[in-house]
């Protein structure tokens, strides 16, 4: 370790290695520290990615494919299914590996990584701009100066609140999670397809999923609203398994927070970038994260390089990051808010009767316009709130 | 003995360790900084805790609780 870098990027998960690299990749010096003993794990995470979204990031490689999905299927308690194909071919990946590779192209980039290295503090000058990071690395500190720290912390980040920046969530736009690695499911899933179950009955406010790996394992998770007074996320998702996968074998259990507002107001302070679920880059309706946290990353290093070179990482000229993000995601992120909050207010008969409005249409019925109108004929008073999605700005396609 | 209410500024957050995952999720709540990961343990500091109890509501494997203090 140096003593001076251009960039410290805080986190070695998926948003921060895309970072460290493209900063690398543009002759920046770069260190990637990750607090954890090993990068990748655990897993706090359903590991579902788009793969088109994905290759610019990384070449689709099978040794981190655990399975290839065509499917969504969308059921309501009553097990009515609405069967919907993703809008882009989905992998569900060994983020493990995933990760491994990716801090592995930082490396190769000419980024010095370093794991069990976490942040203590932050270096800031008289004026309060922060010029670098106190790091504990094995047992011992060292402060390290940086023309810009990026924080891909996660997010408990402390970096963006050491920054001064606001990133507490209310919580009922947090979603709280737990999720199963269970095995002994074969004959149980379907390998090529993901399950979605909708109802406040088995989620709150939140939903389950069933990621298939492989044959036989699937990510069984759940994500419940923050706001949720009876019962924690892992009571619910204990019910769903008893009832759905009773002999099966849990071979890992993770939990975690994910605010769902689409991203923090504030991504940049003085010498300071926020990127990846520190930045609360997640899909506020679905809360995944893994592709918007290396978009993320991939902008913020962009405005980075041209900042360094520039001789100027004011928030100011860094704010071109936060610009890049609202014109790309503002409105579509609002708009899965929205329907966030229709779903949250809507009751478990209206949402099974949805669900069973659309499961009994025949397949070549299944446009999406022709899915709303069936929709809207039989549920009428969806109209009001559609009308909530619309003034959203939401383009039904 | 008298059963006396508890006022909540007696209490303290505590965690159970055998049940944490130090998933963090309490972490990005609690507005005064009180909670944090050192070296992935979670940690909680009485001082500046104001027993607003959004880590209890929030911790998705129920390891937190509010228990009176024995100071």
């Amino acid at each position: 370790m140096k003593t001076a870098y251009d960039v410290v990027v805080v986190g070695a998960g998926p948003a921060g290695s895309v970072a460290a690299r493209r900063c690398a990749d543009a002759g920046l010096d770069v260190l990637l520290i990750e607090k954890r003993q090993e990068i990748g794990v655990p897993v706090r995470c359903a590991e579902a990615i788009g793969e088109y979204i994905t290759k610019p990031f990384i070449d689709i490689n099978e040794k981190w494919i655990d399975a290839r999905v065509d499917t969504y299927a969308i059921f309501n308690a009553e097990g009515d299914c609405v069967l919907v194909p993703p809008t882009e071919p989905t992998l569900i990946v060994n983020r493990k590996v995933f990760d491994w590779e990716l801090a592995n192209l930082a490396a190769h980039a000419g980024a010095e990584v370093l794991t069990h290295t976490q942040a203590e503090g932050v270096l800031k000058d008289e004026q309060g701009r922060i010029k670098g990071v106190r790091l504990r690395s094995m047992g011992k500190l060292y402060d390290v100066q940086a023309q810009l720290v990026i924080a891909a912390d996660g997010t408990e980040s402390q970096i963006a609140r050491w920054a001064g920046l606001k990133t507490i969530p209310p919580l009922a736009d947090y979603y709280v999670g737990c999720q199963y690695l269970l095995v002994g499911l074969e004959g149980r899933i379907v390998p090529t397809r993901c399950e979605y179950h909708l109802a406040h009955s088995l989620a709150p406010n939140g939903y389950i999923w069933v990621f298939p790996k492989g044959e036989d394992a699937a990510n069984v998770g759940i994500v419940i609203g923050g706001d949720v007074k009876q019962g924690s996320a892992q009571d619910y998702l204990d019910s769903f398994v008893e009832q759905h996968f009773p002999h099966a074998s849990r071979m890992s259990v993770v939990a975690g927070g994910i605010p769902t507002t689409g991203a923090l107001q504030k991504m940049v302070a003085d010498g300071v970038m926020v990127v990846g679920d520190a930045a609360h880059q997640a899909d506020p309706l679905t809360a995944g994260g893994i592709n918007l946290g290396m978009i993320g990353a991939d902008m913020a290093a962009g405005v980075a390089v041209e900042a360094i070179r520039a001789g100027d990482v004011s928030a100011h000229r860094l704010s071109a990051y936060e610009h890049l993000w609202n014109d790309r995601f503002k409105r579509q992120h609002g708009a899965l808010y929205q329907i966030r909050k229709i779903l949250s207010r809507m009751d478990d008969t209206r949402i099974s009767s949805l669900i069973h409005t659309v499961a009994n249409m025949s397949l070549q019925d299944m446009t999406p316009g022709q899915v709303l109108a069936k929709v809207l004929w039989q549920h009428p008073r969806l109209l009001v709130e559609a009308q909530a999605l619309i003034t959203t700005g939401l383009i039904l396609k | 003995m008298n059963r006396q209410r508890v006022d909540r500024t007696e209490c303290v957050v505590s965690v159970d360790r055998t049940v944490c995952l130090s998933c963090g999720a309490c972490v990005a709540v609690c507005p005064p900084d009180s909670i944090f990961l050192d070296n992935l343990t979670l940690g909680i500091d009485d001082e500046t805790c104001t027993r607003c109890e959004r880590c209890l509501r929030v911790c998705p494997v129920s390891a937190l609780s509010l228990t009176e203090s024995v100071a």
